[in-house]
């Protein structure tokens, strides 16, 4: 057990040298300051700007889309997407979506094919697309943590080499395509703050101890204000668990920034293995916590071409500026003092924004932001010229707002996977539909399918759902059992010989924030087979579009103008 | 023996119906829901009822006990609730109760059949005692009347310690909705 800093800290036998705690870490920050030429990275030709958005669709969101995209919808929207001037569309290459398994490596065919058809339509359409490779919103089955948390792919080398030849495997596969612009990781899909949950994972922890022992552990008990007694009494720093030490938890992060940094030659070096014309970026954590700014991870191999960071109105922190209620002006003019910073850090490299966020969401209630739509305006009319000048482009969050859909697999494009069901494979089959060339899942009576999903509490949620009796009519009964709660709702839907679509209003209780979601037959009546499920609340993104489809005109007219609805000889 | 007019073989079926060794004992609970023509009409009937509170009792019919608490009210095997219709022909019908550890403990299973009208509508089976919501859709073709009578019946019921009566489940709430408030279907 670690021993903590005693209740009265006069009592410290060190506590004479504590203003060491203070000065060290800046003289070491000091130290780590190095001279990088940068990179003369520039598109061909030179002036062309990536004017792009992260592509989804309303009912097929981030951790959704490669299960429920619509690829008529995409030819409405990517024809929309060009006459309101944008040229380019970012995809998420999920890690667990595109490799099924990390040992031994295995890649989903599917996902693949169906990349295949989003970069053919897209290029029919004079689009280009880069790829966001790797991320967390579905993580391999065998990999450590959850879908959303890759948790041990630092630290463990066999998932990380199986990540690594994720980005060789993709871009070999991809390497035909001359609308393919670019390749980008980010720290966040690899572990995003990891002063929030690293502590939770044995193998972390011990990859931490082994770093800690490049000081005297004297050292670390100064810095922290603790008498451990070994290495392995150390307790990692958990941010959600007070008493908060700032700190030890900057040397958590510093850990962390090592390691991520010590991987971040591979998928660069393993793109250019797939395609040796790969251009490959990285996008590092471009925040300060714990007066710790993140700069080990600007530093990037010279594989990498140029580097990628977002800009949100809350960002106007870096420069100073705390304010809840952001000013559109203002908060524009920390745009270019956000690119020079993200170029000083990474020693020169030119910079792509991925996400330039009028309206930021997720974020912390606190945070600060643009504090009406017509602030928005004004931020985007001061900001975007800069971003049309000075970096190489940038990409909006979203184009269109989305129903944030929670259920996973839930058109069965993955089989059967995420689903819990009954042992034995005779109540629950999987059925291929010739007619609509749709997988569906039949349930018998006696069978089940559950999912279990994060939610927030206290929201409304809707859950859609096509369904038709496999034989006689019979009724389908959905039961969400709010876990932490004894409160149950069970919906019954009569299902006939046709398929129909059906939408429940789910409430989910203040105080819950987890459900089970179990879909099962009347026991006595007929099979039931399941062709499609969404559960979502609506999300406010800030599209130019909402979710109905609905411009929200200004917003619109003014993308449209800044950027010009004909993109002429670009590239 | 033989019976060869027409009138005396009638007075024997009349006889042997009357009798009660010959005649089909009714199911209980089976005619709960029998209603009279006035009240199939009576569209001021309420939609939804709390089932806790005592003015809910002129719409119920069948084996209720007192309501508890202005909160619920148990029933015994087999009850009815008289529901007008919310309006529309479509509806969803909403029934909210309890199911205490106590009768999971003593049951098992609980299994409870829900009729409309004296027509099987659904059957529901549960293995954890909670608070339930049940959301039946329901399509405008099983209404007839302004009225329409939602039968409530439990395979077991149970009895807790010093009590003397026979429970199947604490009702909440019963009623029928306009479909869009919670749950719709399209084609």
């Amino acid at each position: 057990m670690a021993s903590h800093s005693s209740q009265s800290p006069s009592l410290h036998p060190l506590r004479r040298l504590r203003w060491l705690g203070t000065l060290l870490p800046l003289l070491l920050a000091l130290q780590g300051c190095t001279d990088r030429s940068g990179s003369d990275f520039q598109w061909d030709p030179p002036d062309f700007r990536v004017k792009g958005t992260y592509y989804f669709q309303p009912r097929a969101a981030i951790n959704n889309f490669w299960w429920s995209f619509d690829l008529g919808q995409c030819k409405r929207d990517f024809t929309r997407l060009r006459e309101d001037g944008f040229n380019t569309i970012i995809l998420m290459i999920p890690w667990g979506g595109f490799q099924t398994t990390v040992n031994p490596i295995t890649y989903n065919e599917r996902s693949f094919a169906d990349l295949d058809r989003i970069l053919n339509l897209a290029e029919s359409f004079d689009l280009k697309v880069v790829l966001r490779v790797g991320s967390h919103e579905r993580i391999p089955n065998d990999a450590g943590g959850h879908n959303w948390l890759a948790a041990t792919l630092l630290t463990d080398d066999e998932e990380w080499a199986a990540y690594r030849d994720l980005f060789r495997e993709l871009a070999a596969r991809t390497k035909s395509y001359s609308n393919l612009l670019f390749y980008f990781w980010t720290f966040e899909d690899t572990g995003y703050t990891p002063d929030l949950w690293l502590h939770r994972y044995q193998e972390n922890l011990q990859t931490f101890q082994e770093w800690l022992r490049r000081r005297p552990l004297w050292w670390w008990n100064l810095i922290w204000w603790e008498e451990n007694s070994s290495y392995e009494a150390i307790e990692p720093p958990n941010q959600n668990s007070p008493p908060l030490k700032p700190m030890k938890l900057r040397s958590f992060l510093e850990f962390s920034d090592e390691l991520l940094a010590s991987r971040l030659a591979d998928p660069c070096t393993a793109a250019r293995e797939g395609n040796p014309q790969a251009v490959v970026s990285f996008q590092p954590r471009a925040e300060i916590n714990w007066e710790h700014d993140y700069s080990l991870q600007f530093e990037l191999p010279p594989c990498y071409s140029f580097v990628t960071t977002w800009f949100s109105p809350y960002q106007s922190y870096l420069f100073g500026d705390k304010e809840k209620k952001l000013d559109g002006a203002r908060t524009a003019s920390y745009v270019p003092l956000h690119l020079e910073r993200t170029e000083e850090l990474s020693g020169g490299l030119p910079v792509f924004i991925d996400q330039f966020n009028f309206q930021h969401f997720g974020g912390h209630p606190n945070e600060g932001a643009l504090s009406s739509e017509n602030e928005q305006l004004e931020f985007i009319e001061n900001a975007l010229p800069t971003l049309l000048e000075d970096s190489l482009g940038y990409a909006l969050w979203n184009y269109q707002d989305y129903y944030l859909n929670v259920i996973t697999n839930g058109a069965f494009r993955l089989g059967l996977q995420e689903w819990e069901r009954p042992p034995g494979n005779k109540l629950v089959q999987l059925k291929s539909l010739p007619s609509s060339h749709q997988d569906v899942a039949e349930i018998a009576p006696g069978g089940f399918l559950r999912q279990s999903m994060s939610v927030y509490a206290g929201k409304e949620y809707t859950l859609d759902i096509q369904a038709r009796a496999a034989d006689g009519p019979t009724r389908l009964h959905i039961l969400i059992h709010f876990l932490g709660t004894n409160q149950f709702l069970d919906t019954s839907i009569p299902l006939g010989p046709v398929v129909k679509s059906f939408r429940l209003k789910v409430p989910v209780p203040k105080n819950s924030v987890q459900l089970t979601a179990t879909f099962l037959p009347r026991e006595a009546g007929q099979a039931a087979q399941l062709q499609e499920i969404l559960f979502y609340p609506w999300i406010d993104t800030g599209g130019i579009y909402d979710v109905e489809d609905n411009p929200r005109p200004e917003l619109r007219d003014i993308f449209r103008r800044l950027q010009g609805s004909a993109l002429g000889a670009e590239r | 023996m033989k019976i060869r007019s027409i009138g005396a073989r009638l007075l024997l079926l009349a006889l042997l119906a009357a009798c009660p060794i010959f005649a089909v004992p009714p199911e209980k609970g089976d005619r709960v829901c029998q209603l009279s023509s006035t009240l199939l009409q009576d569209s001021s009937r309420k939609s939804q009822l709390q089932l806790g509170l005592k003015s809910s009792e002129t719409q119920l019919t069948g084996d209720w006990y007192p309501p508890e608490e202005d909160k619920w009210r148990w029933m015994g095997q087999s009850a009815g609730v008289h529901l007008g219709l919310p309006g529309d022909e479509q509806a969803t019908l909403e029934l909210e109760f309890i199911l205490p550890p106590e009768l999971l403990s003593a049951v098992g299973t609980v299994a409870i059949t829900l009729s409309l009208d004296e027509q099987f509508l659904d059957e529901l089976k549960y293995v954890e005692p909670g608070v339930y919501t049940y959301r039946g859709l329901l399509s405008g073709t099983q209404f007839k009347n302004p009225v329409t009578c939602l039968q409530i019946s439990v395979g077991q019921t149970f009895r807790p310690p010093r009590d003397k009566r026979d429970l199947g489940v604490a009702v909440v709430r019963a009623g029928l909705l306009s479909p869009e408030s919670v749950a719709s279907a399209t084609e």
